[in-house]
């Protein structure tokens, strides 16, 4: 019993340690096989007087009027606001960015027209947070009706 | 070959306490318990918030392993996830106080692991989960319940009834091979997992991660998007932005060292376990599952054995708990007393036996009283008996202790001994003991 249950319990281990050593240096898909993964996160190195992006979304409507899209408005938490439509805008991929859209605009009854993306970067001047200039992109998301 | 394999199974196999590994699973188990409870609360938050975004929905391979039968992609209804995270705390809370332990484990983290990812199927994934639950996985197949568990309560008193007599085995004495390697395992995961995050950090930029410029980046981007100002104050300090990322890249580079000199853990411990802190506080990244297993890593058996020796090593220095021997009732309840007594601080004595009777003759008790409670000599030289007996003994017992203010209450003294009388008495109608007498 004992040499069987060494043998099943080496087996284990060396399966487990097998494949988070996979995950981790990046031989498995990055999360698709959760919960081995890799651990890149925070990864890329940074250089004095870089700018901090803070991004945020506003919709153009086909009256000509601006509304703020939160993760709220989306019912979306920080992390899939960015990667979702944040990102859609960012790769120029209006469809993607329609679909995201759609469901908050079925909600507030309201057709958006064009998406501007903002950025308010700011970044650290001898210690302190100094914010940067705006900047900005807009992109069109269906014709004006 | 022969002297790797040997090496092999001796770092993995060797004897080690059964209280290490049931202390583990206290800790890990009942630690994912509290995070599920108060920290992740997912029913009527995240479970809703996914619900709502079914678009996002991409099953990870684990949703599509567990749904297989459904075919795989189906798509879990928001009632079917809440009751089975319902179902997991059950288990999770099972495996924490070990009843039908390795059981409990295999099903929390079964419904962990798939709740989890199920919630990770929806377009975003974290990290700290991760290696709690295979932590909790690989546990089921240990010998964690052989000790401090109610299995184990259960089998004792069990036992000491089927042979009518009460041994003492200490259960933070007790070893076993298979008790080393889950604690081996888990650090052998954390050395990949800190190797992995040192070799993207190293992949990225080579050394420039160091620059303390880096982390400053990451504090003042997190301290603004968390509102977390004690963040937003270090971005601006370069000095101790530069020494603490210069110590993580060597903290995540150098901790696999501790596989090998486990005696490293001493420095290992407190630096992973402050980073793991700071990321919390500054970053707002709570990393509460890697505090957890950090935990549940401390030698507990070694320091209560520490505290055993100090304090109620010396037989002399032990309370005598004086019980009827005969009782299969009385040594049910004895069983169970022994196994709280992690501290060694009670001497159990049959007062049948030689030493008992040594010691009943000289407090002057006769076989009746104590065939009717059971009676404790305190540190005074006073006799306790009953429940007053109990709430005596409840000082010197580590997991009661808490409790022992409770019995104070004014009116307990009344109250107690009647509940005393009333279990005793309620007992002996269903048990073969005469007199129901050490019931506790």
């Amino acid at each position: 019993m004992t040499r069987a249950w060494k043998f099943a319990i080496n087996a284990v281990i060396i399966s487990l340690l097998g494949l988070q050593a996979l995950a981790s240096f990046g031989g498995l898909h990055r999360f698709r096989y959760w919960p081995f993964l890799s651990y890149p996160m925070y990864n890329r190195p940074h250089f004095k007087g870089e700018p901090v992006a803070r991004h945020s979304l506003i919709g153009i409507l086909d009256d000509g009027r601006e509304i703020p899209i939160t993760p709220a408005d989306l019912k979306l938490d920080f992390w899939r606001y960015l990667r979702g439509p944040v990102r859609a805008f960012e790769k120029n991929e209006p469809h993607s960015l329609l679909a995201q859209l759609q469901p908050f605009e079925h909600r507030k009854r309201i057709t958006i027209v064009w998406v501007r993306l903002e950025n308010h970067p700011v970044t650290l001047v001898d210690g302190r947070v100094t914010d940067l200039p705006v900047e900005s992109k807009t992109m069109a998301l269906r014709p004006p009706s | 070959m022969k002297r790797r394999l040997r090496a092999w199974d001796n770092f993995w196999f060797k004897p080690a306490p059964l209280a290490d590994i049931a202390f583990f699973r206290m800790v890990t188990a009942g630690g994912q318990l509290f995070l599920y409870l108060f920290v992740w609360r997912p029913v009527g938050r995240e479970f809703v918030a996914v619900s709502e975004i079914p678009h996002f929905y991409d099953p990870l391979a684990a949703v599509k392993l567990f749904l297989l039968p459904m075919g795989g992609a189906w798509l879990p209804t928001l009632v079917s996830v809440t009751v089975l995270y319902w179902i997991t705390v059950g288990f999770l809370a099972f495996a924490a106080i070990g009843l039908f332990t390795n059981v409990s484990l295999a099903f929390a983290a079964a419904g962990g692991v798939f709740l989890q990812a199920y919630v990770y199927s929806f377009g975003d994934f974290h990290h700290p989960e991760a290696i709690m639950w295979i932590t909790l996985a690989f546990l089921a197949l240990s010998p964690c319940g052989k000790v401090l568990s109610i299995d184990s309560l259960r089998r004792r008193a069990a036992e000491s009834v089927r042979r009518g007599r009460f041994t003492p085995v200490a259960a933070l004495d007790q070893m076993s091979p298979f008790a080393r390697w889950p604690i081996r395992l888990l650090v052998c995961l954390f050395a990949l997992i800190y190797l992995s995050a040192a070799y993207y950090k190293y992949l990225a930029g080579g050394h420039a991660w160091m620059n303390g410029y880096t982390l400053q980046y990451y504090l003042l981007q997190d301290g603004l998007r968390w509102n977390t100002p004690l963040g937003v104050w270090l971005a601006g300090q370069h000095g101790i932005a530069l020494i603490s990322s210069v110590v993580t890249v060597l903290f995540e580079a150098l901790f696999f060292l501790v596989v090998f000199f486990p005696a490293l853990m001493m420095i290992a411990w407190p630096i992973g376990f402050a980073m793991h802190v700071g990321i919390l506080v500054l970053m707002s990244a709570g990393f509460f599952e890697y505090l957890v297993l950090y935990l549940a890593m401390l030698p507990w058996t070694s320091f209560l054995r520490w505290v055993r020796m100090r304090r109620g090593g010396i037989p002399r220095g032990r309370l005598p708990v004086l019980f009827d021997g005969a009782c299969p009732l009385c040594l049910r309840s004895v069983s169970v007393l022994f196994a709280f007594d992690w501290l060694g601080r009670l001497r159990f004595l049959p007062f049948q036996e030689d030493a008992g009777a040594r010691q009943a003759a000289a407090i002057g008790a006769n076989p009746e009283d104590l065939r009717r409670e059971l009676h404790v000599i305190d540190r005074e030289g006073k006799i306790r008996k009953g429940f007053f007996a109990f709430r005596a003994m409840a000082w010197h017992l580590p997991l009661l202790f808490p409790f022992a203010p409770l019995l104070y209450i004014p009116g307990m003294s009344i109250i107690g001994p009647m509940v005393y009388r009333l279990v005793a008495d309620g007992r002996r109608r269903f048990s073969t003991c005469k007199t129901g007498a050490g019931r506790v």
